[in-house]
């Protein structure tokens, strides 16, 4: 709620940015509606984009069929033009993650534009500063940058920090390229913020250390349209973008539970119709959230796989009910 | 003249596979044919054929004088009648001196026992007196329980079914003082009640290689010599048949020590009785009290449920079984039911067991997971695709 207010203030000192709030955020919004309100206003300053989301922040862009991604997508489109009025044009996958099939799978869904994660298995050691086409315009983040704003922010002696503006526009201002992507928590953010106003600063100031620079925010939609689009071989994989994703679905608990959702999302599909439908759908969307997946793989195993003797009995209750309604 | 009563545990599970949703069907989508028939073949080799040999000898040298008895799960010989005949001839041949009292328990080496309602626990004692007919054309008379599980309502269960005697463990904390070397009755039942002593057990069982002990190395002649020196009704020796050549290895020299046994014994003027000649031949001198929520076993130290039931993953996974149960019958279906039964098994439930201390030990040498939270994640991985397989089954027949 406050770093929205600083996010504003940064906006009149010409800031601009998007957002990719989740499906499950966007609905918990409903019992805040001041929240919800702080939203709306940055979407009304118009230098706010909204991104695109697969609503549960599943990791169903990865099942075998990606019809429950496409009701993800569909589901988001919902909620979001109902809670925010807009329609999202570029698109953020849950933890970023990208193969040649979903990028295909997007543009046919009518984005414009794509953020993915900027994997050393896709840029090679470069730096990702240009837009990337494959089947649809592709930003990839920058994943030092970025880290360096959301994770290392407060790591005073670490080198060339404390991180202020002037320095970290003058970072970017030494690379060459078109559009360099920022990608971060907003919540880890905001977890700094408690602690320090150090990141409250950066905010308001960070604009105007770029501008004088004679460097421009854009939202991804516009750096899009402003900069031609290059190809980028390694786009054209089927590897799955993302680093660390063995934290997803790594081990054995993982590999089953996900392999338990592809099933269980097949038998789900045959009883569209059905009066319960609608009503398990739901919940199979919860139960598909990606946190569940990082939870099992956590801390000790004896932690994550506790969790997931639980995950695995709520879950076959579930599949229970599924096979219950099928008629 | 003291009594010595033995009586050993033979016991294989049926072990899950590590569990993948494939195409296969059937008991072996979920149990491990090949694992279980390879440590099968391996305890045959190193235990009970050699075994068997030499209790048979015994028997014969000391002309019937060398008594004792045995429990053999139903899922053991079901593995001796898929893999191992010879182990099968054996039992049949000790059943054939009449030196051997067979004992029942349930079929599965299950905790059943422990659910509220005795249905299944008493299906399953039946399956087992029915096995014991069928190959080896012998009525049971005694009781033991799943790894001596025990309790008043287990043994009203016991009564009921017409058995003569029980058997359990001799805790500390159920005996306050008194000996176990002496026949009990159940509370408002006068069933007789065995209790194992477990010093002169686990002498045996446990601490027979171990080289810290006082007690090592131990001969026959010195174990026969600590019995003779308790002069009561009954001294009552329940180990696992295992000790003999898979626990306690061939090199340990333990079979040299069960081959010396029955005439060391003999020596020191005491005599072999069997559980059925225990309870003809001495009298209760006490009841036996334990309530439904103070069950006792013979496992680790606590000698309650714990080691099966004594985390939360391991609850999670037996309450989930017992509310399968009326799905599961409504089902009909034999497979089924024949698959759950052995999901009941308590050793599936004890891989999972995570009291590290004191016990830890003999848990992880006891099982095949590399730690107990694999075991509890595959037992429910193995349960959601079964409960799938039951709810599809009733849905198909509804």
């Amino acid at each position: 709620m406050h770093l929205n207010d600083i996010i504003m203030e940064s906006i009149e000192m010409g800031g601009r940015y998007s957002f990719d709030l989740s499906g499950p955020f966007l609905e918990q919004c409903r019992w805040d509606p001041e929240l919800l309100e702080s939203f709306h206003e940055l979407e009304e300053s118009g230098s706010v984009e909204f991104t695109g989301s697969c609503n549960y922040h599943s990791l169903s862009s990865l099942y075998p069929d990606l019809s429950w991604f496409n009701e993800e997508i569909s589901i988001y489109r919902e909620i979001i033009r109902e809670l925010l009025g807009v329609t999202p044009k570029t698109f953020v996958n849950t933890e970023l993650l990208y193969t040649e099939r979903i990028g295909c799978n997007l543009a046919e869904a009518g984005f414009g534009c794509l953020i993915a994660e900027g994997s050393k298995n896709l840029i090679n050691g470069h730096d990702p500063v240009n837009i990337f086409q494959n089947h649809l315009p592709t930003l990839l983040r920058h994943i030092n940058l970025s880290e360096d704003l959301e994770l290392r922010f407060l790591e005073k002696n670490a080198d060339g920090y404390n991180l202020i503006p002037n320095k970290f526009a003058d970072w970017i201002k030494s690379m060459e390229g078109d559009v360099l992507t920022l990608y971060v928590n907003y919540t880890n953010l905001c977890v700094h913020h408690t602690n320090e106003n150090t990141i409250v600063d950066f905010i308001r100031t960070f604009p105007n250390a770029l501008k004088i620079r004679g460097i421009e925010m854009l939202t991804p939609s516009e750096a899009v349209k402003r900069f031609s689009h290059s190809r980028l071989q390694t786009l054209e994989t089927e590897q799955t973008i993302r680093y660390g994703m063995h934290n997803a679905i790594g081990n054995n608990a993982q590999q089953l539970y996900m392999q338990e959702l592809v099933k269980i999302g097949e038998e789900l599909s045959e009883l569209k119709g059905s009066k319960a439908y609608w009503k398990l759908k739901q919940i199979f969307g919860y139960l598909q959230q990606s946190e569940i997946f990082f939870s099992m793989n956590s801390g000790s195993i004896r932690e994550g796989y506790e969790r997931a003797v639980n995950y695995f009995s709520i879950l076959s209750d579930f599949r229970r009910a599924v096979l219950e309604e099928a008629k | 003249m003291t009594s010595v009563c033995m009586y050993f545990q033979v016991h294989q599970p049926f072990r899950l596979r590590r569990f993948w949703p494939d195409e296969s069907s059937g008991f072996y989508r979920y149990f491990d044919e090949r694992g279980n028939r390879e440590i099968f073949e391996r305890v045959a080799r190193k235990c009970y054929i050699p075994a068997n040999k030499v209790l048979l000898n015994s028997i014969n040298e000391h002309e019937g004088k060398f008594r004792f008895s045995l429990s053999v799960t139903g899922t053991l010989l079901k593995q001796c009648e898929l893999w191992g005949t010879e182990v099968l001839e054996g039992f049949r041949q000790m059943a054939e001196t009449k030196a051997v009292e067979f004992l029942d328990e349930t079929y599965y080496h299950s905790l059943s026992s422990l659910f509220e309602k005795k249905v299944e626990f008493i299906e399953e004692i039946k399956e087992h007196r029915e096995l014991m007919f069928t190959l080896l054309g012998i009525k049971p008379k005694v009781l033991r329980n799943t790894e001596l599980l025990y309790n008043n309502s287990i043994a009203k269960i016991a009564s009921d079914l017409g058995y003569k005697a029980i058997l359990t463990e001799g805790a500390d904390h159920l005996l306050e003082g008194r000996s176990p070397n002496l026949l009990y009755r159940a509370k408002n039942l006068g069933l007789p009640i065995i209790l194992r002593n477990y010093k002169l057990s686990d002498d045996i069982g446990y601490r027979f290689s171990a080289r810290w002990w006082e007690g090592y190395p131990l001969t026959a002649e010195k174990w026969a010599s600590w019995v003779s020196g308790i002069k009561e009704d009954c001294v009552n020796i329940f180990i696992d048949y295992e000790t003999f050549g898979e626990h306690q290895w061939e090199e340990t020299g333990i079979f040299t020590f069960l081959r010396e046994l029955p005439g060391e014994v003999l020596k020191k003027h005491l005599n072999f009785s069997t559980p059925f000649e225990i309870v003809e031949k001495y009298s209760p001198v006490a009841e036996i009290d334990v309530g439904d929520f103070s069950t006792i076993s013979w496992a680790d130290m606590e000698r309650d449920t714990s080691a099966w039931l004594g985390n939360d993953m391991q609850r999670r996974c037996f309450e989930e079984i017992k509310l399968l149960e009326p799905f599961v019958r409504k089902t009909g279906d034999s497979e089924i039911l024949r698959i759950w039964k052995h999901l009941l098994t308590s050793d599936h439930y004890y891989y999972m067991c995570t009291k590290w201390l004191g016990d830890g030990d003999v848990h992880s040498y006891f099982s095949i997971y590399p730690t107990p939270f694999d075991a509890a994640v595959n037992f429910m991985v193995v349960l959601m695709d079964f409960k799938a397989q039951v709810f599809r089954k009733l849905r198909a027949i509804a």
